[in-house]
């Protein structure tokens, strides 16, 4: 086991009942809201009828390519903005449930062959890039990452499902219920970038000690405090990281030929009396879902993304589920108050795993004085949150930290600092603690 | 109307300001039944119209600002026990009142109230009542005795000399070692109560209510200097009287540590309580009065922003987290 650092927080998990159901198999609702990146050249036209597994946009400067998850027809295609996307354009469907056309069952079968056939034959890099899969854990083209790993001499290859926030355990939940095929995946992907070692790094829940899923081979056990799964891939040297449903998906497609169109995605929070661990068509609408959890009579947010404490806020229904959305939650909201509301307990401080300062950027960022901000490390920040959450003055100081962030890097970027001054100073006292390597258990 | 976030993180703990007082407030509290038993129920008014005093200011404060209400944070109450404990027994009901609300009107609101006040408002309200009454603020009554319930008339009560005064005549006390240790000696109301105070940095500590490295580097160097430097006795016989006299203990435990005033920056808490225990130890045997721990207080809060710039970790420090990788 890897016990990563000290400091942090320690933040209640709330998955023992969801891990201990099985993966709830959401069926396909009757309007689809399919999100691309803007910069997606979208190949389907309004009242086109399509079938499943139609490649619908294709994005060639990320090498990022959407396919329908149903057999649907277009109905709409308009521009929008999406919680984890930014700007994309939404594909909109009204999916049939009825059976296609012979012709479009052939174009079916056309597609795929444009596309790579089935390669379960070869086991190189091609069939990555023929895979088209999209990585949950940074929605980046997978082939790209494998490309990039096999260029730069990774040592290993590991599945990062080390699911550190709360409710959120869509990636544990596959690996408890899918090990095998996941584990292959995981093997078919080192092999094809020549990777030798391999391992899947799981984090400590009591969930996973009972299912047995801690001790399966090549399990790798990461406890700590949250923000532990940053901590453990920034120190892991020579590692490449990629998702576990990621690696499912290859499997799927190496064996069966099937393209990327579900996810596997938790549907949780304190205000859902039923949470569940789905698998979800992309381009479902989260309202959907939620529904079939049972929302709570009393006031929801509704949070996606990797879990509460990075995720992002939406209060449209018709947000589509995409690739690498692994949570969804309604969550009971968090009263914000007033920066003036600090009264110096310095937690933030305490818990913070770059060792800022967070009260006192903060201040310095309310009030636009960025070269303090910066002097204090402001863009050492990497918004883990453990700051405003362990506020007990019930501030956020991480979005002031943050603000400051971005005009520093603005600021950095028009104007480079003078070669005296890029040389960095060492702090006083500063620490030598060694963190420990990747291969300690 | 509430606000309500709509930017990560979206879950909090769920500790506040009246949590963390709140086990401050306990340990004072403590103090203060032990008090009782050695000076009667007159320590127990002396609360009442203290911490009475230090809310009544609270409000006013809060009202005439149009401020939420702060009197539920208990940062005042905590002040009024800290006051009443740092003072004689027989000290007037109208000093103390007068003390309270120096402590919130003067030392505290004119700053912004909690969190904003740069000095310890217990510690300005004791070096206010010693430079204002040194005469009422050096006569200990003896233990245990009961006092009068409200009058100021303490012509039939009996005082004593304290350790710290022993001390400051470079003779040793009059008293037995044990009776010193379990507070049986004239001294302030609350501050000799010390396997109390222990027992209550043990809580806090356990607690997370208080900066633990502050105490410990303030206790260890004051230790060095009483051993380098005694005045009455030698080696630990010197350390013994000098720790467990005056309010040294409790100002390690619950003043310097106050998170408003003190530094907050992790190697900045060890400087920080270094410099309290060396102005504490210079105060004490070169300070206009026996004991000064409030006035070198004062100094140390003024210090404490100088020392967090000092050595807050700027740019540069190793195993960075590339923003990116998050």
């Amino acid at each position: 086991m890897a016990d990563v650092h000290s400091r942090g927080i320690s933040i209640k998990q709330n998955k023992s009942d969801l891990l201990a159901k099985n993966i709830y198999a959401a069926g396909l609702e009757d309007e689809l809201f399919f999100s691309v990146t803007k910069g997606a050249e979208i190949l389907v036209t309004k009242g086109e009828k399509l079938a499943q597994n139609r490649l619908l946009a294709a994005d060639e400067k990320n090498d990022l390519h959407f396919y329908s998850p149903a057999n649907a027809t277009v109905t709409d295609i308009y521009d929008s903005n999406h919680p984890l996307m930014g700007e994309v354009s939404i594909i909109k469907m009204s999916s049939s449930k009825a059976g296609i056309s012979p012709r479009l069952e052939e174009d079916a079968e056309s597609m795929r062959d444009l596309t790579g056939g089935m390669p379960e034959r070869e086991r190189k890099l091609d069939s990555v890039k023929a895979s088209h899969i999209i990585d949950v854990l940074d929605s980046r083209s997978l082939y790209r990452k494998m490309t990039a790993f096999a260029k730069s001499g990774v040592r290993a290859l590991c599945i990062n499902a080390i699911e550190d926030e709360s409710f959120s355990c869509s990636e544990t939940a596959l690996l408890i219920h899918k090990f095998a095929e996941v584990s292959e995946g995981l093997h078919l992907l080192a092999e094809a970038a020549g990777i030798k070692e391999s391992a899947i790094c799981i984090y400590k829940l009591r969930a996973a000690d009972l299912s047995g899923l801690a001790k399966r081979d090549g399990v790798v056990v990461v406890s700590g405090k949250y923000p532990v799964s940053a901590r453990y891939t920034a120190q892991a040297k020579r590692t490449g990281f990629v998702g576990a449903q990621t690696c499912y998906d290859y499997y799927n497609y190496v064996n069966e030929g099937e393209r990327q169109t579900k996810v596997f995605v938790t549907v949780g929070g304190d205000r859902l009396k039923a949470p569940k661990n789905m698998l979800v068509p992309v381009g479902t609408p989260i309202g959907k879902l939620l529904d079939k959890c049972e929302p709570a009579k009393e006031a929801g947010i509704i949070v996606v993304g990797d879990g509460p404490m990075t995720g992002r806020y939406t209060n449209d229904l018709e947000t589509p589920v995409t690739v690498g959305m692994k949570s969804i939650l309604l969550l009971k909201p968090v009263e914000i108050k007033n920066i003036t509301n600090c009264w110096g307990c310095a937690e933030c401080a305490r818990v913070c795993p770059q060792g800022l300062m967070p009260l006192a950027i903060a201040r310095f960022a309310r009030h636009n004085m960025t070269q303090e901000a910066a002097q204090l490390g402001a863009e050492r920040c990497i918004g883990c949150g453990c700051c405003s959450y362990i506020c007990s003055g019930g501030i956020d100081p991480m979005r002031f930290i943050l603000e400051a962030k971005g005009e520093i890097e603005q600021i950095e970027q028009t104007e480079p600092k003078p070669a005296a001054q890029q040389k960095p100073r060492k702090a006083l006292f500063a620490r030598k603690k060694e963190l420990p390597k990747s291969d300690e258990q | 109307m509430k606000a309500i976030t709509t930017s990560p993180p979206f879950i909090r703990t769920d500790n506040t300001p009246a949590a963390i007082m709140g086990r401050v407030l306990l340990c004072l509290t403590s103090l203060l039944i032990c008090s009782s038993f050695y000076y009667g129920a007159r320590m127990l008014v002396n609360a009442a119209v203290s911490v009475l005093c230090c809310i009544i200011c609270e409000y006013a404060v809060s009202r005439m600002a149009r401020l939420p209400n702060t009197v539920k944070d208990l940062s005042a109450v905590v002040t009024g026990l800290s006051i009443i404990l740092l003072l004689p027994a027989t000290t007037p009901l109208w000093l103390i009142a007068l003390l309270a609300c120096f402590a919130i009107l003067i030392a505290k609101a004119p700053f912004g109230g909690l969190g904003h006040n740069p000095f310890n408002p217990s510690a300005c309200a004791v070096a206010f009542a010693t430079i204002g009454w040194p005469e009422l603020m050096f006569k200990y009554p003896s233990v245990p005795q009961t006092l009068p319930l409200f009058s100021s008339d303490m012509s039939g009560v009996s005082f004593g000399t304290s350790v710290v005064e022993s001390l400051r005549n470079f003779s040793l006390p009059p008293y037995r070692l044990s009776d010193i240790f379990f507070g049986a000696v004239p001294n302030k109301a609350g501050t000799g109560f010390f396997l109390v105070i222990f027992v209550c940095a043990a809580f806090l500590i356990m607690k997370k209510a208080i900066r633990w490295r502050i105490t410990a580097s303030c206790l260890a160097v004051f230790i060095l200097i009483a051993f380098l430097f005694p005045r009455a006795g030698t080696g630990f016989t010197a350390v013994f009287y000098e720790l467990f006299s005056g309010y040294i203990l409790f100002a390690a435990v619950f003043m310097i540590t106050d998170p408003a005033t003190s530094a907050k920056s992790l190697p900045g808490q060890y400087i920080y309580g270094a410099f309290c225990a060396v102005l504490i130890s210079v105060m004490r045997r070169y300070g206009v009065y026996a004991e000064g721990t409030c006035f070198a207080i004062i100094i140390c809060n003024a210090v404490a922003p100088a020392i967090d710039r000092i050595t807050v970790k700027t740019a540069g420090r190793r195993h960075v987290i590339n923003a990116e990788q998050k």
